[in-house]
């Protein structure tokens, strides 16, 4: 790029710093999935610890995010390009903080799942797993580097997740009135379908922050009546 | 004239304040205002329309709110970002 650097180098190292924070976070929420899963695949209820110290961890870099983000607009009052990275990577603080949030509640759920004995429809959660945590890896892919293509094609590959869980919860309400004595174990993984079907809606959210980042363009809700004119 | 601190103080904020107003109450008069700045804050506050020149050039002329958000030209955006200037 022509004009990469900024005079004030103050200003390159606040927004460096913001941006690796923000990274750091994405990185920690894709292990906190990635145990989420195992917890609930691999039936290792230890997992949840982890997943739960990870999600402090998420937390205390999302307030962080947010208050180098402010003290960046105070000392530096940044525009155009700038000012749509400090406000994208706030957002993008807040769905991650969601994200990890979920993942703690999938790897509670899937604890709770590992003291019963072994369900056939745990297993069958997998390709949503594989599909969802794929999707929020591409939404911080898009991200990061700044891909528009990438970041407008989350919101089909979101629906098809959505798809997905709404197939598994028909299957789990059948299989719920076949064998009502295990009601509660199907409950619980129809919540974590449910919960992987918001991790897609973030990644989602995540993308549109990615396009709003470098194209200064809104994509959010574009079936909105309001806004069709 | 000689000011003391504080009237000097007193009378750069009332010409501040009339600099950030005034263009405002005149517009509501359907008058049409230029003003020529280097100062980024103020262009963005006061005017509808900004133009960015350079070196004499000019390099782009649109709404302040795009200008300042997503302005075409590279130059535009290096020169309000601060990457030079």
């Amino acid at each position: 790029m022509l004009y990469s650097r900024h005079i004030l180098r103050a200003f390159d190292t606040a927004l460096d710093g913001l941006r690796a924070d923000a990274l750091m976070m994405a990185s920690l929420t894709d292990r906190n999935l990635q145990n989420a899963m195992s917890c609930l695949l691999d039936r290792n209820p230890e997992l949840l610890a982890i997943t739960v110290a990870d999600e402090q961890e998420i937390d205390t870099l999302e307030k962080k995010v947010d208050r180098d983000g402010v003290e960046i607009l105070l000392r530096f009052q940044p525009v155009a390009s700038d000012l749509r990275q400090i406000v994208s990577t706030m957002k993008l603080g807040s769905n991650l903080e969601r994200v990890a949030d979920q993942a703690v509640k999938i790897a509670q759920r899937s604890r709770k799942l590992t003291m019963e004995p072994e369900l056939d429809e745990a297993i069958a959660l997998g390709p949503l797993f594989i599909d969802a945590i794929a999707l929020f890896r591409d939404s911080i892919r898009a991200y990061a580097d700044g891909d528009v293509v990438l970041a407008r094609s989350l919101r089909e590959r979101d629906q098809e997740i959505d798809q997905m869980n709404h197939d598994i919860a028909d299957d789990l309400t059948a299989k719920m009135a076949d064998q009502p004595d295990r009601i509660p174990d199907y409950l619980n993984l129809l919540f974590i379908a449910r919960h992987l079907g918001r991790v897609g809606d973030h990644a989602k959210n995540i993308g549109e922050d990615a396009v709003y980042k470098a194209e200064a363009k809104d994509i959010r809700h574009p079936n909105n009546l309001l806004e069709v004119l | 004239m000689r000011l003391d601190r504080g009237r000097a103080l007193r009378r750069h904020r009332i010409v501040t304040l009339k600099t950030l107003t005034l263009p405002r109450g005149l517009r509501n008069r359907e008058y049409t205002i230029v003003i020529v700045t280097h100062n980024m804050q103020q262009a963005s506050r006061v005017s509808d329309k900004t133009a960015f020149f350079y070196v004499g050039e000019l390099i782009e002329f649109g709404e302040t709110a795009q200008l300042f958000n997503r302005p075409k030209q590279a130059k535009s955006e290096g020169y309000i970002t601060g990457r030079f200037g």
